[in-house]
């Protein structure tokens, strides 16, 4: 955030001077912009290079900024330390499988019902975007508790067949993976887009013969390639940073994603806090790596709905 | 599911004979719920369906996995009310309440004028603003736990908090361990956590803001505040209304940062409605009398959603 001044423009006259003209109104300006941005980074900033102290640096009063002694032995340390119930390197695993396998199946299923919603006119399309529209608005807690009883029975639909399928999803991948495998959210982005696009293109293709799977899958998606970039990001953060459902639904400690795992191990090692920091860390990084390549995406996400980074 | 369908027959053109229309329109629907599948697969079993189970739940006394389930009409509502009046000083769901009252109070308003302070900020010209506004938004995209564990690092009795303030001489209290500073201290970290999002919405606004009425105030001599006051704020009311009702969504049903930092303590003074939810169903294994805290609080956040919308302008859409 320095203040720039163009050097040659700079005259013969004083530079103090000419900084002084020139940024007049502007030094109140910048020193907002410095408060702003130590309160949005400080406390990121602070928790980062705190990662790198020592176990008796740490929690030292009064706190140093700067670690003295610089130590990277804490990133390593989570690895290896800790009770049998520590599964460091298996959270950050689940986190990625979580994430990855919730982003794709959400974003073929959203952009199907999408494609649906937005351009077959079928018996019920309204209804379904309405019902899309109004589930937005439930707070989530309301279907915690049934949810948990119906991933405990999964397979009571399917008893009808003559065999009582009950297999139980609580404690496994599929609990998380399942309820957000279509989410509303995407749905509603998608069908948006969806409705914007023009349809000449689609007309040809049905004309010379295209069927609906294929006119959506090489055509309709290559174009709608924005929103489910967008899509896909959006339901990579929120899995990637989930943790009510994975609370809830989960037990075992070696089925926990790194936000549920990072929490029960501050439960059990709360003075470890130079490796609960450096673990953090591990959780932050890579978001904000996706955040820093797909920004637009992410502020065109949030401004859609305003629900954004809930 | 492509079956039920009372198929719209419209008036034979004659072209073709009205039987391979309907089978037409029938195979299309079909085509079309076949793409809809997976999605309302979900959608009926763990939102619409599970709502209606948990409505249903909560006419049940269910301690789960000890007791069979048993029809017990309204008595959790009755159990609720009965406890609300009588046991006000004990009753973990009555506290929620009214903490969350109070945290509603600081937070929305809070979130709202830090989220316009950044938004009129970064509507400025400067050098380095996207970088800014890079800097600013990086809150909304770490995980609650994250944030959270930070912020409990920087709350420490010996932490960065209280260091800052003895900068100017002030005593600071151990945050998260002081009954009377625990929740403020959770309402600090939730607004500078949830204002980044409105900022987009603010930002996404005021860049839409009409020019020429600006230059024809400044032509009539309206300094920056008399603009702020007389033509921003104005402008700006649709989007301010919708920051504060999402906001108020939002504050009413705060848990995370309750489960990661405190557990509800010290002294019950960060319980809120969810996270009794929470302790009631999940650590006490009372499901029902959890649905039924469940219901009560979406009737609240319903209630307190629908007068805002009274007041809210008509032309504002979510």
């Amino acid at each position: 955030m320095a203040t720039s001044v163009d050097q040659d423009q700079i005259p013969e006259r004083g530079i103090a001077a000419q900084l002084g003209s020139r940024l007049g109104g502007k030094v109140p300006l910048y020193l907002l912009l410095f408060i702003f941005a130590f309160i949005a980074l400080g406390p990121f900033v602070y928790a980062a290079l705190s990662a790198f102290k020592t176990a008796d640096k740490v929690l030292e009063y009064p706190p140093s900024f700067i670690p003295h002694p610089w130590t990277g032995s804490n990133f390593t340390d989570l690895f290896n330390k800790g009770g049998s119930d520590v599964h460091f390197s298996r959270w950050l695993l689940n986190s990625f499988i979580y994430a990855v396998s919730i982003c794709t199946l959400n974003v073929l299923f959203s952009s199907m019902a999408a494609y649906a919603l937005a351009r077959l006119k079928f018996f019920g399309s309204n209804i379904w975007f309405v019902v899309t529209l109004a589930v937005m608005m439930i707070p989530g807690e309301i279907n915690w508790i049934s949810r948990y009883i119906i991933l405990n029975h999964f397979g009571l639909p399917f008893s009808i067949f003559g065999h009582s399928l009950t297999l139980n999803l609580i404690d496994t991948y599929w609990a998380i993976i399942v309820v957000f495998a279509a989410q509303p959210f995407s749905v509603f982005l998608l069908t948006q887009f969806l409705k914007g696009l023009p349809v000449e293109i689609e007309e040809a293709a049905t004309i010379d013969g295209c069927s609906r799977f294929r006119t959506y899958w090489q055509i309709i998606l290559p174009m709608a390639k924005p929103a489910l970039v967008a899509a896909a990001i959006l339901s990579f953060q929120g899995a990637w940073n989930n943790f009510t459902e994975s609370l809830l639904y989960l037990n075992s400690s070696s089925n926990f994603p790194l936000t549920v795992g990072l929490n029960f191990f501050n439960g059990q090692y709360s003075s470890h806090t130079n490796l609960i920091l450096a673990g953090a860390m591990f959780n932050t990084v890579p978001m904000v790596i996706i955040f820093f390549v797909f920004q637009r995406y992410f502020i065109q996400g949030a401004a859609t709905s305003g629900l954004g980074g809930r | 599911m492509g079956m039920a369908l009372p198929t719209k027959v419209t008036e034979p053109t004659g072209v073709r004979p009205p039987t391979r229309k309907v089978g037409k329109r029938l195979r299309h629907n079909t085509m079309a719920y076949l793409f809809l599948a997976p999605y309302l697969f979900i959608l009926l079993i763990f939102t619409l369906g599970a709502g209606l189970f948990g409505l249903g739940l909560s006419l049940y006394h269910v301690n789960y996995g000890i007791d069979t389930p048993r029809f017990i009409g309204l008595d959790n509502y009755r159990y609720l009310l009965d406890q609300f009046q009588t046991n006000r000083d004990n009753f973990e769901f009555g506290i929620s309440i009214r903490n969350i009252a109070v945290y509603a109070l600081f937070v929305i308003p809070g979130q709202t004028i830090l989220a316009l302070s950044y938004a009129l900020l970064l509507n400025r010209d400067f050098r380095g603003r996207s970088w800014l506004r890079t800097a600013i938004y990086l809150p909304s995209v770490t995980s609650s736990v994250a944030i959270t564990l930070i912020f409990v690092y920087l709350y420490n009795n010996g932490g960065a908090v209280n260091a800052l303030l003895s900068i100017i001489h002030i005593h600071g209290p151990n945050w998260l361990n002081d009954p009377a500073t625990a929740l403020p201290a959770i309402m600090i970290q939730n607004i500078y956590t949830t204002a980044p999002t409105f900022m987009i919405l603010f930002l996404a606004a005021l860049q839409g803001l009409p020019t020429p009425v600006y230059e024809a105030a400044k032509m009539d001599g309206a300094g920056s505040w008399a603009l702020f006051r007389h033509i921003t704020l104005p402008l700006l009311r649709p989007t301010m209304f919708l920051v504060v009702a999402v906001g108020t969504i939002g504050a009413l049903q705060v848990f995370d940062q309750i489960a990661i930092a405190t557990q509800g303590g010290p002294l019950n003074a960060t319980v809120t409605p969810v996270w009794t939810i929470y302790d009631t169903a999940f650590k006490q294994y009372h499901y029902g009398l959890g649905a039924s805290m469940a219901v009560i609080l979406f009737v609240i956040i319903l209630t307190v959603t629908l007068i805002q919308r009274r007041f809210i302008d008509s032309n504002v859409q979510f």
